[in-house]
């Protein structure tokens, strides 16, 4: 593992990299950004996530997690540095294509499902990128599928079930076949079951998956390789286990492992 | 203040629509330039507010209460445009989705309670803020003075289109008297919760209150010591000033009231006058009908002109009780100013007491006689109805019955829906919806006297109903909402015999019997309408259809996004009511108010801000400007199946007519 000054000099852990001289899902290059009312959130953010890689994005609250997940869709954007996904930059031109590639998933899934069904609101994506008729509803049927929702496709989402929603705001992302996935503390309110019929499901996507969380051990379960951001920059890059294990790097940011979990005990 | 279906003729009803119609187009506009491409989630989740916050009841006088009508509201918190916007797309839900407000008098009502509304409140406002020096409590104050102004404004604007249109023989000047005297007392409490639920955004968030960007601008130019302090958020001086004022208007108003009663042409009010304050009871039985106000209208002008005489009678109690809670109040808020923060005293300083009917209406009505808790819909509404006389708070405890039950406010319309096979079911949505709208139109239009013709009329619906295999039952059930506005209609002439016929004679009139006939008879067969409507279409089907229809898509998308949210900002409201109670607050005391409106503003806040993280979420997924719902086209034979229903109907008031 490797303790990053300003983001440099950092170790790439590959995860289930297919092809290795793709260019990489997300690559941020000396990302800064200030908000109109001053306050400056990042300071110079490097970031390489390679194809197929599951990484966890850690940081304690205000560290800037929300803003470097806004550039990755070029929702935020302006200040220094460049973002580029699968080597396409994020500019005003490429916006259309950056969402699709890059799919968010927010923390509130009442915010996320929109639509009055969960169908319309699986294709509502899709069919702003212009995918229409039958081939609008294979894709619907195969995100919900893959999040095992199919049979609730006709449902207003309010009448889901927490955890169903939230798989539901998966599956409206997947539906755009992105390239990566970005999840805003995905296992927030979710009860042990769903939280781990969530992990399944994510487990068996093949996607890129960039996970903003404070879930600590579902981080480790998910995700082979760990960032912490920490004001404004990256202050850890390495294996989830090793980051997990160092209790003064995790106190250093505010990190917190719950009451009797200790990552070094698990294989 | 919903008008039903039959009350305005329909040319009137036409001129609305038409009239209604060219304002939303303008307010859409005006709204763009206000929200620009967050348009349709930021309108959305406001007018879902705007429907949250009707559920808001306050107390009138002594067993009235009113709810909050929300355009001047609205207008302040999200500018004029939008607030109309919404208002708007508010009242076309709850008339499309709930068969609340007739379809036919939707354009009157949009009229009336937005678009009057907004304008006058705004136009108001503007220049009362203009007026007063510029600081945070003008702001507040103008609010609620623009709240009070904007109500009876209202009102003003209904008797516009009764004058122009209105089917019955009661004389202009008695539903103007009683229109008024009713809505002037709602405007005392509308202006109460607007001015402090301005008061509480004003504290949080001022950037989010259209109405105070103004001061917001001057603030950051300025830093004087003044300025720095503590934002002062409703003044006790101020506030009080207001209340006295107020009561004061309401008492000049009522003088004007009894004057026109006394001197009615028909002989009757001197009487009625002289009775009118041991009659208040008479009288509040009558305004706080479903159809308040109208429906005193729609009985005998013997009955009206004594309703006005109570209503006077209400304000000269209401004025006086709220003089002595004021002198009381001042006292208190005296003590409350030296212990708590000035903003906290101001507020408390106000008499009236809210309570918040939540999502769950039968234990949220804290201020009603006892409500069985498990009370099924039925039960609910009975017991609501006798505490809360209004028709509209009363649908709101309706919707929020049936949320208890099914889920969810919209998602109780969402309810109605009986999933079946069957030709009306797949008829398409916009055919649906068109066959709707003429039905009731030429229902409308059949002169009153062919009494065979609406019988006719309710056979035709009957097999409507078999077709579509939809119990009897579910649409009996669901017409009880109208029940007690049949009973008081059916009840009303023989009350009023019985107490004038020895004073005067007879007088209350064939007239007035064919007046209540004609209302009550037009109205229920709208309401089975749609009630047909809604259970053989569901919620998604109908924002097709009326897509299809060519209503603009960002009207569509508002409404969408209205009805998606409507639950989700109703659930909110009810946490918060759980939070308030769990913490040892109690619905029915008098210093209820501050709170309530803290937890509307904190509503507004958060509807706003999950319509910007909507908005967000949109762009996220490649948002361009509209929601790809997918409806499929109408074949012809379909729309001959579904033009059948208006068609037959349409022989039937033809043939009425050349009988008659």
């Amino acid at each position: 593992m490797t303790i990053a000054d300003n983001g440099t000099d950092t170790l790439e852990v590959v995860g289930r990299q297919d092809r290795p001289d793709a260019p990489p899902s997300l690559l941020l290059e000396r990302v800064a950004y200030a908000y109109p009312d001053g306050h400056q959130a990042l300071f110079g953010v490097d970031l390489r996530i390679g194809r197929g890689e599951r990484v966890a994005l850690l940081g304690p609250n205000g560290a800037g997690k929300t803003t470097l997940v806004m550039h990755l869709n070029g929702i935020l954007g302006g200040g220094d540095g460049t973002v580029s996904v699968g080597g396409l930059p994020v500019v005003k031109d490429t916006l259309q294509e950056v969402r699709r590639r890059v799919g968010i998933v927010f923390q509130d899934p009442d915010d996320q499902l929109f639509m009055p069904t969960v169908r319309d609101d699986v294709a509502f994506g899709p069919a702003n990128l212009g995918v229409r008729g039958a081939e609008l509803d294979a894709r619907v049927d195969r995100a919900l599928a893959a999040v095992r929702l199919g049979d609730l496709a006709d449902r207003p989402p309010y009448h889901l079930s927490f955890g169903q929603r939230r798989r539901a705001a998966v599956a409206t992302v997947l539906a755009m076949e992105p390239e990566v996935i970005v999840l805003d503390e995905p296992s927030s309110n979710l009860d042990p079951a769903s939280r781990r019929e969530l992990a399944q499901i994510l487990l068996s996507l093949d996607v890129t998956i960039l996970m903003v969380t404070h879930d600590l051990p579902y981080a480790l379960e998910l995700c082979p390789r760990s960032v912490i951001l920490s004001d404004g920059v990256i202050a850890a890059d390495g294996p989830t286990k090793e980051i997990l294990s160092d209790p003064d790097l995790l106190a250093a940011h505010r990190l917190e492992l719950p009451f009797g979990f200790d990552p070094r005990v698990l294989g | 203040m919903h008008v039903p279906d039959g009350f305005i003729n329909p040319p009137v009803s036409l001129a609305a629509g038409v009239l209604a119609g060219a304002g939303v187009a303008l307010c859409l506009r005006g709204t763009r330039r206000e929200l620009d491409e967050r348009t349709a989630p930021l309108a959305g989740l406001v007018a879902a507010f705007v429907f949250a916050a009707q559920m808001i009841n306050f107390p009138v006088a002594a067993g009235t209460s009113g709810h909050l009508l929300g355009g001047a509201l609205a207008a302040i918190l999200a500018g004029p445009w939008t607030g109309a916007l919404c208002v708007a797309v508010v009242l076309l839900v709850q008339s499309l989705f709930f068969a609340d407000g007739g379809l036919t008098a939707l354009g009157v009502n949009i009229t009336d309670m937005s678009l009057i509304t907004v304008l006058v409140g705004w136009a108001v406002f503007k220049v009362v803020v203009a007026v007063l020096p510029r600081t945070r409590v003008s702001v507040v104050a103008a609010s609620a003075v623009s709240a009070f102004v904007a109500v009876p404004a209202a009102s003003l604007g209904f008797v516009g289109f009764y004058a122009l249109g209105g089917t019955s023989d009661v004389p202009v000047p008695t539903v103007l008297a009683a229109m008024t005297g009713v809505h002037v007392l709602i405007g005392v409490g509308e202006a109460l919760i607007t001015g402090a639920t301005v008061a509480s955004v004003l504290a949080v968030r001022p950037d989010l209150v259209h109405g105070a960007r103004h001061l917001h601008r001057r603030l950051e130019l300025r830093t004087t010591a003044g300025d720095a302090a503590p934002a002062p958020v409703a003044h006790p001086g101020g506030v009080r000033r207001f209340v006295v004022g107020s009561l004061l208007v309401s008492l000049v108003v009522a003088g004007v009231v009894s004057f026109w009663a006394s001197t009615a042409p028909d002989g009757l009010n001197k009487v009625a006058a002289d009775t009118g304050v041991g009659q208040t009871e008479t009288a509040h039985a009558a305004d706080g009908s479903p159809f308040s106000g109208y429906g005193t209208s729609g009985v005998a002008d013997a009955f009206a002109s004594k309703a006005v005489a109570g209503v006077t009678g209400v304000l000269v109690t209401l004025a006086v009780a709220g003089g002595v809670v004021v002198l009381v109040r001042r006292r208190s808020a005296r003590r409350a100013a030296a212990t708590t923060a000035p903003a906290q005293a101001g507020a408390g300083t106000y008499a009236y007491s809210v309570t918040t009917a939540g999502s769950t209406a039968p234990d949220a009505r804290s201020d009603g006689p006892a409500v069985p808790s498990a009370a099924d819909r039925l039960q609910a509404r009975y017991s609501t109805q006798a505490a809360r006389e209004n028709g509209a708070a009363d649908t709101a405890a309706e919707y929020a019955a049936q949320a208890a039950r099914g889920g969810g406010g919209a998602a109780g319309a969402h309810r109605l829906y009986r999933h079946a096979e069957s030709p009306v079911h797949r008829l398409s949505p916009q055919s649906k919806l068109a066959a709707t709208v003429l039905f009731v139109f030429v229902v409308v239009a059949t002169p009153r006297e062919a009494v065979w013709a609406f019988a006719v009329y309710a056979l035709l619906l009957a097999g409507v109903t078999a077709v579509a295999r939809i119990p009897a039952g579910l649409v009996l059930r669901r017409m009880v909402v109208e029940v007690p506005f049949v009973l008081f209609a059916v009840l009303m002439p023989f009350l009023s015999r019985g107490e004038q016929v020895d004073v005067l004679g007879v007088s209350l009139s064939v007239g007035g019997l064919w007046s209540a006939w004609n209302v009550l008879a037009k109205a229920t067969l709208g309401v089975v309408c749609s009630i047909l409507l809604a259970a053989t279409t569901d919620l998604r089907a109908l924002l097709v259809g009326l897509e299809r229809l060519k209503m603009p898509s960002l009207l569509v998308q508002i409404m969408s996004f209205m009805v998606r949210y409507g639950d989700v900002i109703g659930d909110e409201m009810h946490r918060m009511r759980i939070a308030r109670e769990s913490r040892g607050f109690t619905g029915g005391d008098l210093r209820a108010l501050p709170v309530v409106a803290r937890s509307a503003g904190a509503l507004f806040i958060r509807s706003y801000e999950r319509g910007e993280r909507v908005h967000l979420a949109m762009l996220s997924r490649g948002y361009t400007g509209t929601l790809p719902l997918q409806g499929e086209a109408t074949t012809a034979a379909q729309w001959r199946t579904a033009l059948v229903l208006p068609a037959g109907a349409l022989v039937v008031a033809l043939t009425a007519w050349v009988l008659r």
